[in-house]
């Protein structure tokens, strides 16, 4: 590679990395906990169980479920209606203040899905995990702080193709590994930082680029919103919210006779914004460990039951939610989320020792220089 | 004091070699655990475990 090349990509690096070096410590940090949020706020916080009952137990009627949950929310709308994927005893209610009210902070209302008996309202807003959450994924800053966030992902992206092209010229000479111990500290984080950047090229890229394509979520409901939704409701467009709805048991039931090889995952009420103001959106997904990631909505007519379309998702909202497990690592236990973990604490390293060599190269002539020669001496020496 | 002998200059094929192989293993890690379950989780790992592994033997302290 000439000179001039490789002074180029140096550039490209250094920058792309710099900039978004603090951002992505501070989401390598938050992010760290959130690998195990569940976990996290099963310790921290008491919650009430479901009933444990034998498998092949029949779910209670949904309209009960529902009721049971409002019954603790007076003055309250349900807006969507969650099956626990961890937790099948478990349905979740979310209420708002109105039925097309902004959904973000919505009480969440815990349910046995089984005996219809209300559990709890576990208050996800005073929890440290939901700090976490916002910091990582918007700085509380709302859209733009996630399209922020989702810019700095990218030239992370940036800053590991430039430095995969510079790995070259600096291993030119050495084997796979070498850490030089015996070298001044400069030249042995030079080395761990390209041992551990090198070791990290694909899944940090994977969770990075993930990571950019969920800050676009919101974007991605409004051009599905604005297309696909828009193109099922038809007719029903600007429809009046029904004051009177039918049964969201048997809502479910029709989802189901059309979608018999899918499950319910969760249920978004009219005048929310994943559907109509005049449906019920069904959001049904795959049995097998991949489908079940994805969904397809069933629209059902919240008046009269009566069925009016289902489809499959377009390719950019699928793509977001094959983009979500890649992300969190939730999908192979606990034993792939603790390598998510460590691999998250190698790319803590590999941005740290990153920016250690900036600032130690930044003033090579007044302390590095001497300081490295000392040392290479005392090697030779012993 | 060590002789100043220069090592000889790697072609590209043999600096990425390794790094390569990691990285499809990491690949092959990522995509296994997401479409199955029991075997393909084990599947993605291994696949994820091997790039921790090579770390650990090569920054190990000396």
């Amino acid at each position: 590679m000439h000179a001039k090349t490789i002074r180029r990509w140096s550039w490209v690096h250094k920058w792309s990395s710099l900039v978004c070096t603090a951002f992505m410590l501070l989401l390598c940090i938050t992010g760290l906990p959130l690998i195990f949020h569940e976990e996290i706020d099963d310790h921290l916080h008491e919650s009430v169980p479901a009933a444990q009952v034998p498998a092949g137990t029949p779910t209670a009627n949904l309209d009960r479920v529902v009721a049971a949950g409002m019954a603790h929310a007076p003055g309250e709308y349900p807006q969507f209606l969650i099956w626990d994927r961890d937790d099948p005893n478990v349905v979740f209610l979310s209420v708002a203040k109105a039925p097309d009210a902004p959904s973000e902070n919505n009480r969440a209302l815990r349910i046995d899905a089984h005996t219809a008996q209300f559990l709890d309202a576990p208050d996800m807003f005073g929890h440290l995990t939901y700090y976490l959450f916002k910091l990582h994924v918007d700085l509380f800053a709302g859209l733009p702080g996630k399209l922020f966030l989702g810019f700095m992902g990218l030239l992370f992206v940036v800053a590991i193709i430039s430095g995969v092209v510079l790995y070259a010229p600096s291993m030119r000479k050495l084997d796979f590994g070498t850490v030089r111990n015996k070298r001044s500290r400069l030249i042995r984080w030079l080395d761990l930082h390209n041992l551990l950047g090198a070791v990290t090229i694909v899944w940090a890229t994977v969770v990075g680029f993930t990571g950019v394509i969920n800050t676009w979520a919101d974007l991605v409901l409004k051009m599905w919103q604005y297309g696909q939704l828009t193109e099922m409701v038809g007719p029903f467009k600007g429809a009046p919210i029904p004051q009177r709805m039918v049964s969201v048991h048997q809502a479910v039931e029709t989802a189901t006779a059309k979608l018999p090889d899918m499950t319910p995952s969760f249920i978004a009420y009219p005048g929310t914004a994943f559907t109509s103001t005049a449906h019920y959106a069904v959001f049904m997904r795959g049995n097998t460990p991949l489908t079940s990631r994805l969904l397809q909505p069933v629209l059902i007519d919240a008046r009269d039951g009566s069925f009016t379309d289902t489809r499959t998702m377009p390719w950019y909202v699928q793509t977001l939610l094959l983009s979500q497990p890649l992300h969190f690592g939730d999908y192979g236990g606990m034993p792939l989320k603790i390598i998510w973990a460590l691999l998250d604490v190698i790319t803590i390293v590999v941005l740290g020792s990153g920016l250690y060599l900036w600032l130690a190269r930044r003033n090579p002539v007044r302390k590095t220089a001497p300081a490295s020669v000392a040392t290479s001496a005392k090697a030779t020496a012993s | 004091m060590t002789p100043l002998q220069r090592p000889a200059a790697r072609p590209l094929p043999q600096i990425f070699a390794i790094p390569i192989v990691l990285g499809v293993v990491s690949a092959i890690g990522l995509a296994a655990a997401l479409v199955g379950d029991d075997m393909w989780d084990a599947i993605g790992w291994i696949g994820l475990g091997i790039p921790l592994a090579v770390t650990a033997w090569y920054a190990r302290p000396k």
